[in-house]
């Protein structure tokens, strides 16, 4: 089997005291679409936010296409990345946000075009012309010159998409994309992560939407009180899951 | 101006006589005391005859003390005084430079070293004279009420008379009801935060005298006699004179001896010339004989 | 009226030096007060502690100090610590220092306004400190940061006043020295006032200005 893209063994993390990853173990194979669920406090969230590291981690490691994250060096020359090279670390790894976090003083295309100048150096030319091929890809052509306060919240959800994938990165996180969406827009953004991950997309997805853990995912992992509890194909675990805890969280959960 | 009243006294000057008496106070201390010795030059003397120029610390907003003329030039009985400094050190009465304070900013210029004396109608009292030492007095000021050529009252009885019906603009000070009594016991009393502002009460009608300087009285009753009068009531004596720092002997001494040959010795001109031009009165005559300066 | 306008107008080239005087102090502490307020901004909100703390103290002292306090002692103490400045220069540190613990607050706070996903989104696409910074950060913060800056600017026309406090001829004292010669003050206090009003009213349109141009950032 080839060597996993991302690899996280034994992550740990604290907030204060709060214990929030307790020793998490997950692969994720290139091509794959991992999908978390769990309860809120479960630890998904920070365990998404620690492979692009938006949050520091304590303790074990998280490789990504072989690169450690958060840590250069081993055993006891180990220091935290600083910010430097955590910025091209990110670089490679594309992210998705639940509030979508557009930036405002810029239209459409150029929150797509920011990175591609800034941090792949391309020309205004070069950037435009990418950027309004994924505009297109996610089906806003027509709104390219549109500032995000003149979008719908499914159209800015798409626009994050475009940005992060402009970036042409290895891994796509998303986190809860479509919990702030009216339930008739998540339609629209789900289709186009449907495709992203039938092209062959490596994504990590936390969510609550069932049907994306149906629809997009190859992998289920349900966490709790911030470990790995269960893991399998969606239609195993969700149609037959396991463990207790696994039974009650899907029971509070509506099925669609 | 009488400087036992609170001069140009808006909120903020208040507070900067306060800071500057604070200031004063802790020079007056053993420490700050060493500290102003080594800031000022060991004898200012020495100091201004070495730069080649004098450095006077003075007003620029009073007439007939320290004002512009009509063509932005420093002028005035403090300036004329100054240039009498100047000429004794340099032969050259123009080898003086002015820096502008306010009434307030007197002492704390002059104890840190920014200036060589202070020329700034002071009025000499034994308090000031435990910070710095003043000179011999260069004039003596008094207080008169400036009437208006269009008001109801004109003369001092008049005003006397009219009893509480009279009302009286004063700069405002801790002294300045009583001030007022002494020329008028019954007037109503109104205190303003600028002698400016005293007489243009008087302007508009708001008030039927100003008490003001004597020398002010002078000046304005000259340049606008169909404007204002003299009601003739003249009293109170103040004292002006030089302040300089104190431990600097020689400069003190030098200073008193400038005075005291263009006041009374053989250098009058330019004393008298200014006695004129601000004062419209003639100096009195000098005699030979017994000194009676 | 027409001698009391001539009268007035007569008065002109007399404050004409005294404004270029509050126009140039108020142009150098505004300038110097953004640039060095904005880096100090910056650093409280981002800087290590060896660095915010000293800013923290620094803005924190000044701005509880009245301006006039803080001219006095930058005039009269300084010199005891070996610094002996003109009185201009001194005047001039004395307000800059003053105004930039102003601006640095409101720098800061305008910079910390910026929601948290701002900065997530900015790191998530591989932006360094300072592309962040210069790209995402500051041009969000420039609409929050401007009402409250062109405040302190009118503070600090108002304030260039103080210099009369040294003996530097601003439009304030010189027209107090006319007054002291012609003794008419009302006029030529209706004519200061409406000078500042006229600076302020300026400035006060050109922040309008500014406002409308940043408006397009709605969130």
């Amino acid at each position: 089997m080839a060597e996993a893209l991302v690899s996280i063994r034994n992550l740990k993390k604290s907030f204060g005291r709060t214990r929030v990853l307790d020793g998490v173990d997950i692969d994720v194979g290139k091509g794959e679409a991992v999908v978390l669920i769990g309860a809120s406090g479960s630890g998904k969230t920070t365990l998404l936010r620690c492979v692009n590291a938006l949050e520091r981690y304590d303790d074990g490691s998280i490789r990504v296409d072989g690169v450690e994250v958060g840590f250069r060096g081993e055993g006891a020359e180990r220091r935290p990345r600083g910010e430097r090279e955590l910025s091209a670390i990110r670089a490679d790894i594309g992210m998705v946000f639940q509030l979508f976090n557009l930036f405002p003083h810029l239209n459409a295309r150029e929150n797509v075009m920011l990175g591609l100048q800034k941090v792949r150096g391309l020309t205004k030319a070069e950037a435009r012309e990418r950027a309004d091929h994924w505009l297109a890809q996610v089906g806003l052509a027509d709104r390219a010159e549109n500032y995000p306060s003149e979008l719908s919240g499914g159209q800015q959800q798409r626009v994050g998409i475009a940005r992060a994938v402009a970036m042409e990165p290895k891994l796509l996180l998303l986190d809860e994309i479509t919990s702030a969406l009216d339930p008739e827009l998540v339609g629209e953004v789900l289709a186009v992560v449907r495709r992203l991950a039938a092209d062959g997309m490596t994504m990590i997805v936390v969510t609550h939407e069932m049907i994306f853990a149906r629809d997009v995912g190859t992998r289920v992992v349900f966490m709790d009180g911030g470990v790995k509890v269960e893991e399998g194909a969606p239609r195993d675990l969700l149609v037959n899951p396991r463990s207790e805890r696994l039974k009650a969280f899907l029971s509070r959960l509506e099925m669609h | 101006m009488t400087d036992r009243r609170n001069d140009e006294g808006a909120p903020r000057r208040s507070f900067l006589k306060l800071g500057a008496l604070a200031a004063g106070a802790a020079v007056a201390s053993t420490a700050a005391q060493k500290a102003a010795a080594q800031a000022a030059p060991a004898s200012t003397l020495r100091a201004a005859l070495d730069r080649g120029k004098l450095i006077v610390g003075t007003g620029s907003t009073n007439a007939p003390w320290h004002f512009e003329d009509e063509k932005g030039q420093l002028t005035g009985m403090d300036i004329a005084v100054a240039r009498i400094l100047a000429r004794g050190l340099f032969d050259d009465p123009n080898k003086v430079e002015f820096v502008r304070q306010e009434p307030a900013a007197r002492i704390p210029n002059l104890v840190t070293g920014k200036i060589d004396c202070v020329i700034q109608f002071m009025t000499v009292s034994p308090a000031r004279a435990q910070l710095v030492n003043f000179s011999r007095p260069y004039y003596i000021e008094g207080v008169a009420l400036l009437t208006s050529s269009k008001g109801k009252f004109k003369t001092h009885k008049e005003l006397l008379d009219a009893g509480a019906g009279a009302k009286a603009s004063v700069l405002q000070n801790v002294d300045a009801e009583k001030l007022v009594a002494k020329a008028l016991p019954k007037a109503q009393v109104m205190q303003l935060d600028t002698q400016a502002n005293a007489i243009q009460a008087l302007d508009s009608g708001r008030a039927d005298a100003a008490v003001i300087d004597l020398s002010t009285v002078g000046w304005l009753v000259k340049r606008n006699p169909d404007k204002y009068l003299d009601s003739g009531f003249h009293y109170e004596t103040q004292l002006y004179s030089i302040a300089v720092r104190q431990n600097d002997h020689d400069w003190l001494k030098f200073i008193d001896t400038t005075l005291n040959v263009n006041m009374h010795g053989h250098q009058t001109d330019l004393y008298d010339q200014a006695f004129r031009d601000f004062f419209a009165t003639e100096p009195p005559k000098r005699t030979p004989g017994f000194p009676n300066i | 009226m027409s001698g009391a306008f001539a009268f007035v107008v007569g008065t002109i080239p007399f404050l004409w030096q005294g404004l270029l005087m509050t126009l140039y102090v108020s142009a150098i502490v505004v300038v110097l007060s953004v640039v060095v307020g904005v880096v100090f901004g910056v650093l409280l909100a981002y800087g290590p502690w060896w660095a915010r703390w000293p800013l923290r103290a620094y803005s924190d002292i000044l701005r509880g100090t009245p301006l006039l306090v803080v001219i006095f002692t930058i005039y009269y103490l300084l010199p005891f610590a070996g610094l002996n400045l003109q009185p201009l220069p001194a005047v001039l540190l004395a307000l800059v220092m003053f105004k930039t613990a102003h601006v640095s607050e409101i720098a800061r706070g305008a910079i910390q306004s910026i929601p948290q996903g701002q900065t997530d989104a900015a790191k998530a696409i591989g932006l360094t400190f300072f592309q962040r910074l210069a790209y995402v950060i500051l041009p969000q913060s420039v609409r929050r940061f401007l009402p409250p800056w062109i405040n302190s600017v009118t503070d600090a026309v108002k304030g260039s006043s103080l210099v009369s406090l040294v003996g530097i001829v601003d439009l304030m004292l010189a027209a107090q020295q006319v007054i002291g010669r012609t003794y008419e003050p009302l006029p030529i206090y209706l004519l200061a006032a409406a000078i500042y009003f006229v600076i302020n009213y300026s400035l006060s349109t050109l922040s309008r200005r500014l406002e409308a141009r940043y408006a397009y950032i709605r969130e």
